[in-house]
This record gives C-alpha cells, structure tokens and sequence, in this order.
C-alpha cells in the first residue's frame, strides 16, 4: 500500500506464523495522518483486530513491530523502533520501545511494520530481506542465550537487523525481554509472547531506502537539532559522560531513590552504586544508536572484558532496592540478565518484594536484602522456571496474590514500579498509576524531571500535576510515534534553566510552574489553536514535516499524543480496566518514608480525579464520547 | 570543618569525590574550593545543585546560607536522563 508522504515504506507486513502465511496489512495515509507511527500505529492495529477474549498467551495476541516515519532517515536519536502486545504482566496493551539498528533494517528491507500472529508447531526464526519472507526452524537455537543467538545468526545472514529471545523468553518468564544487538525492548514480558508463539527471533536485511519529500530542508533541520543536542547541558555533557547511571546521585539527594523495596527514598551506600563511581572505575568509552548524537549508553570492563553497562535504572533495582553495594556485581548481572534475556527493573523489583516476604516471615526462601553474592543463581532458576524462580517469574503481583503483602508489593497494573520513589515525587506518582502499560518512569511522564532532577518545582504539591502529566504524557508518546528517543526532547528546555539551578529566572520558573496549571490546561485541551505553530526548541516538529510532507506543528504533535494515549486507554477499557486499576500501592499512599522531613505520601485520588478530567475520561476513567470525537476517535474500530 | 562532596559532571572535572574545608557560608566556600581547584571557577560551582544537610540553599538562604562544623554539602551538577 503505497504512501504519498515521505519517510515511510509505504508497506506493513502480517505473518501468521501458525499458518506460514503472508499478507500486507491495510494502513492508509489518513491512518498515517491520525497515528503517525510507532507505537500509536501499534495501537490502531491492536484495537481493530484484539477482542475481548484474546488473552496475552493466544494465538490471537500479536507482536506489532511498528517504526516512526523519521526511523532510518539519519534523524538526530531516531533510529528507534516500537513492540507493541498484550502484556503478561498487565494483561492490558504494552509497548516498549528499542534503540539500536532493527527498526532502521526493518525500514531497508522494505517495511513501516511487522505484525506477528497465531503459533508456531515448532520453535521457528523469521527472515525477512526486501518483500521476501523465509520461516527457518529454530530447533538448534532454542535454549541458546540471547548473545549467542544473535552470533549465530549474524553467521547465516550477514549485516542484518535483529530481534531475539532468551531462555527467559521462552520458558515464559512474565517479564522476559527482546533484544536487538545490546538495545533491549525490555518492559512488560514482550519476549515472553515471543516464547509463547515459539518465535526464537526475526532477521531483516535489504537495500531499501526511506525517502524524505525535501530532501535539502531536512538535511538542515537536523544539521539544527544535532547542534542544538550537542550544546545542551543534559545532551551534550551529562548524557555523554555519565550515561542515565548519573541521576542516581541526585535521586538520592532528592530522597526518591528506591530503597529497600521502596521503604526509604535514600541509600547510604549510593556513592558506591552511582555513575560517578561506575565512569571513575569501569568506564571504557561510551556508545550510541545509530544516527544518535548524545550517545548515552556505556562500555564498561568488568573481569577484564569489556561489555555493556547498566542503565539507572538497573542499578537502582538491583543496588538500593535490595541494598546491594556492590557495583561490580551490577555490572556482571547486567549481562547475565540481557543474556538470560529479562527486564532488570521487574527482577529486581520482584526480587525485593520477595524479600520483605521473607523478612516479615510471609515467604520463606532465604532471600534478604543486603545478601547478594547468590542472586546470580536466583536469576537463572527464574530464567529456567526451577526452584522459587518458578514463583518470582510470575512477578509482584502474583506472588502477591499467592503470598499476601499486597500493602508493599510494589507494582502498578501489575508492572514492577522504577526507581524512582515516588512519595518525594507526587506528579510521578500520579503518572505511575494511570500509566497505561503500568508502572513505568516513562509512560507516566516522567514528571520527576520537573519536580528535582533539572527542574525544582515542589515535589509535594498537587498543583498543575496532574496538567503537567497529561502534556508529558501526550508530547513523549507523539515523540516515539515518529521513531525518536524520548533523551531527543531535553533539548526542549531552555539550557538557561536546566544549566542555572540557583538563578532568579530559574527560581521564579520553579515558583510558577505550579501556579500554571490553568495556561497548560489550555493547551492540553486546545492544542491546535493555541501552539498551531514550530515552537524553536522543538526541531522534531520541523523535521516530521520535512520528511513526511504530514501537516504537523507542536500543537498537532500534542494532539497526535493525546489521541494515542487515550487509544490505549480505550483498548484497557475494553478489556475491562476501571479507575480501580489506577492504582498505587498503600505504602506509597498511606505511609511515608520513615523518618522523612516533610512526612508526605503520595495524594493519588486527588490527583486521579483533576487528571480524567482533564483527559476528558468519566469519574471511572473511561474517555467520554465526546472526547473520542475530539480526538478523531469516535468509531475507531474498523 | 565542612564536608563537601561533588556530584555529576563537576566531580569528573575536578577529579575528587570530598573534601573537608572550614567556611562560615556557602559564599566563602565557593571561594575556598575556587583556590583549591583554580580550574573551576566560583560561577562553575554557582550553577550547580547545593544541598546543606538535604536541604537545597534555594529553601534556606542561598549563597548566604550559614554552615557549622560537621555540616555536609553536596554540589550536583545539572541532571536528565532515565
């Protein structure tokens, strides 16, 4: 199916891998015009063809691999792809978005997206090369680590993009991963579907190109936006030098660092886990995407070799929240996770749940904080399904339900929360629970940024919160619809700010903000008429339209946001969500940190209730119909 | 004495995790790390995040913000990224 805009393939492909058959599937310009791409195009396709019985292990659930009109067009941060299905974990729509070179492959071998269904017989591996589909048995990888499949793999079809699984994926572990080089889809169980429908991996190769409508205008925009991301103080210096890992220190400084299952908000061994000490003692060098400037991700050398290093949030799950200080063992368990192929934030979340359990005497199994030097076999016999990792495989939630504790099972929607605590943090708390995909840092807005980590607005007020999560929210999701890295939008803060902590502009921001909650109400409900322009910090605006030929500006961008959010919403309700699923657990709501100054929880049903009205959803969090006409939404269902 | 403990990418530029002064405000040890480390300049360590014992300067008295012996203060330098 043919598009007239620029920077897309034109072409999504459906295989059904039960019955070995291929098709194109359906997506039209005026789709393209509503959902853009990536995840919000996933969204689309879930909701037209889900139905209320597909459960998440059905040969009716899909894998929608779907990437941004911007993937592969050598866009600043946008060589980034999305997988989108029901999650294990939630039983709601997840989507995870990956770095790396398989959505720019995918895009080359002639392909916007990637729709996988039904179930293979036998374990099966998918190659794809320019229009032509090939099924290969799997049987000699099956049960090979996720590094070693890729290198076989790259043995029988060189320079190719690809997505594996590991023995987590395949042994159904609810949180287990995919991986494309060392860039990880890793939240919500996504490799576990793949396991279920025996798919060991997809290679794709070839030489097709996106072509952008004007070719000399976007050489210039992202000449622009690259310059732009190289002379910020977070893009062009934080990122590159101390990777994610670096925010560790001040989380804890700002009391929202997960402790000890998220009893305290501090840890007094961070300095040990922080990434200062992981860029003073193992760094190598750093590494990026392709086409990705800021290069964020690290190369550490732990036991002599040299391999990936953690994320903050790996640490922060496996260091504070389990009151481990041992950064080398981070750094080992690192790879053996990504091996293994499962989310670090999920184990580690599921591991320390376990033991509170067996502080308190609730689940007896010997785990405790602060013993680590065992772990390593922890996350295998969770990988293998033996021993308890039978039990802590099926994450918080259900070892919840099995074991009690539901009061401290740190989770939403039945996704293991990041590490950020969020009692010193209340937008993020908010943001958290009504998430779609369920306690993510990222699809909850990420409102901590404002509230102490480049910004300082009161991290314990409820005002404007709930406004400033809904543009978060609705701005980061239209931002990976058009296949750009979430890290791309720093740059949309004034240096002048991020970079002058203590200055009277920046003071008299911090004072404000919460006080214009009215002016960003305006915008989120009127988008269109009130931002119907470029704004100067966001190039990605500029870079969409000189690409696609799409009408966009930041308003639309906000509108495209908020129609995707509210899609997902739309599909968990129909598969039965409530306002009752908006959910944070009672240590966060009724109990502060111990011994914290001001004693503050997170005031969640305040909150809640601003928010869906502001999202235009009714007191049970379902969007009204008159939000789903403004949204274009209405009838969305083919 | 002070405790002074460097954060993010300002402790990578001046190569030491903490350090013990004696000052009587923030003014003055901004002052007395700029002698210590002549390549980081007292504007450098203004745009940074100052805590006095968890408590940001912004929520005390700023630059002029009092310390006493046995006190700690943190520098972090601009942060983002998760």
């Amino acid at each position: 199916m043919f598009s007239n805009y620029g920077g897309y393939m034109g072409k999504t492909l459906l295989v059904n891998i039960a019955k070995r058959e291929v098709r194109e599937y359906p997506w039209t310009d005026r789709a393209r015009e509503l959902f853009l791409g990536g995840k919000i195009m996933a969204a689309k396709i879930l909701y037209d063809n889900l139905t209320v019985e597909t459960t998440p292990f059905s040969k009716d659930n899909m894998l929608v691999i779907t990437t941004g009109p911007l993937t592969g067009t050598g866009a600043p941060c946008s060589s980034r792809f999305n997988i989108s299905t029901l999650s294990p974990l939630t039983g709601l729509i997840t989507s995870s978005n990956c770095g790396g070179d398989f959505g720019l492959m995918l895009k080359k071998a002639g392909y916007d997206g990637l729709i996988i269904t039904g179930k293979a017989e036998q374990p099966l591996w998918l190659e794809i090369e320019s229009n032509h589909v090939k099924f290969h048995d799997a049987t000699d990888l099956w049960g090979e680590l996720t590094g070693k499949t890729q290198q076989l793999l790259e043995r029988k079809v060189k320079k190719s993009g690809k997505l594996v699984i590991g023995p987590a994926g395949e042994n159904l572990v609810r949180y287990a991963s995919i991986f494309s080089g060392e860039r990880t889809a890793g939240r919500a169980g996504v490799g576990a579907i793949m396991g279920w429908k025996k798919l060991k991996a997809v290679v794709v190769r070839g030489r097709e190109r996106a072509s952008p409508v004007n070719a000399n205008l976007m050489k210039k925009v992202y000449k622009k936006w690259i310059k732009r991301l190289q002379q910020h103080s977070l893009t062009g210096n934080q990122l590159p030098r101390l990777g994610t890992a670096g925010l560790l220190s001040s989380m804890n400084a700002h009391k929202i660092l997960a402790t000890r299952n998220f009893k305290y908000g501090q840890y007094k061994d961070f300095e040990k886990v922080s990434g200062e000490y992981l860029a003073e003692k193992y760094l190598i060098k750093n590494k990026g995407c392709t086409s990705c400037p800021i290069r964020c991700g690290r190369v550490v050398k732990v036991n002599g070799q040299e391999v990936k290093g953690p994320e903050l949030e790996t640490i922060g799950l496996l260091g504070p929240n389990i009151e481990n200080n041992s950064l080398k063992q981070i750094l080992q368990w690192n790879v053996l996770l990504d091996d293994l192929g499962m989310d670090s934030i999920s184990t580690g979340g599921s591991i320390a749940f376990a033991m509170e359990l067996h502080e308190k005497g609730i689940w007896k199994t010997g785990l405790q904080f602060g013993k680590t030097d065992h772990l390593a076999d922890i996350f295998k016999d969770i990988a293998y399904r033996e021993g308890i990792g039978d039990l802590l495989a099926e994450g918080t939630k259900r070892l919840a339900e099995r074991f009690g504790g539901k009061n401290f099972a740190m989770h939403s929607k039945g996704m293991e929360l990041a590490a950020y605590e969020p009692r010193g943090a209340v937008g993020q708390g908010l943001g958290y629970a009504v998430s779609n995909r369920g306690g993510c840092h990222l699809n909850a807005g990420y409102l901590v940024l404002l509230e102490g980590l480049s910004f300082d607005i009161d991290p314990f007020t409820t005002k404007a919160k709930a406004a400033l999560v809904t543009i978060f929210q609705n701005v980061m999701e239209a931002t990976s619809a058009a296949g750009s890295c979430i890290f791309s939008l720093y740059s949309m803060f004034p240096d002048l700010i991020i970079s002058k902590p203590n200055s009277k502009l920046t003071r008299l921001v911090n004072n404000l903000l919460p006080r214009m909650g009215w002016l960003v109400n305006i915008i989120n409900k009127y988008p269109t008429k009130v931002v119907p322009f470029d704004l100067p910090n966001v190039p990605l605006t500029r870079a969409i339209k000189s690409v696609t030929g799409l009408k966009m500006n930041f308003g639309k961008l906000l509108e495209i946001g908020a129609r995707g959010y509210t899609l997902e919403r739309l599909l968990n309700v129909k598969r039965g969500l409530t306002a009752l699923a908006d959910y944070l657990p009672h240590r966060l709501t009724n109990v502060s940190q111990p011994s914290a100054k001001p004693e503050t929880v997170v005031p969640l049903a305040k909150m809640k209730k601003e928010y869906y009205k502001i999202r235009g959803w009714d007191r049970l969090g379902r969007p009204t119909n008159r939000t789903l006409k403004k949204l274009k939404l209405l009838g969305v269902s083919k | 004495m002070i405790l002074v403990r460097f954060f993010g990418t300002l402790r990578l530029s001046i190569g030491e995790s903490r350090l013990e002064m004696e000052a009587e405000r923030i003014d003055q040890l901004l002052v007395k790390i700029n002698q210590k480390y002549n390549k980081i300049g007292i504007k450098q360590l203004k745009n940074a995040v100052i805590f006095i014992n968890n408590q940001n300067i912004n929520k005390l008295e700023r630059f002029k913000s009092r310390l006493k012996d046995g006190d700690e203060v943190l520098f972090i330098s601009a942060m983002g990224g998760g």
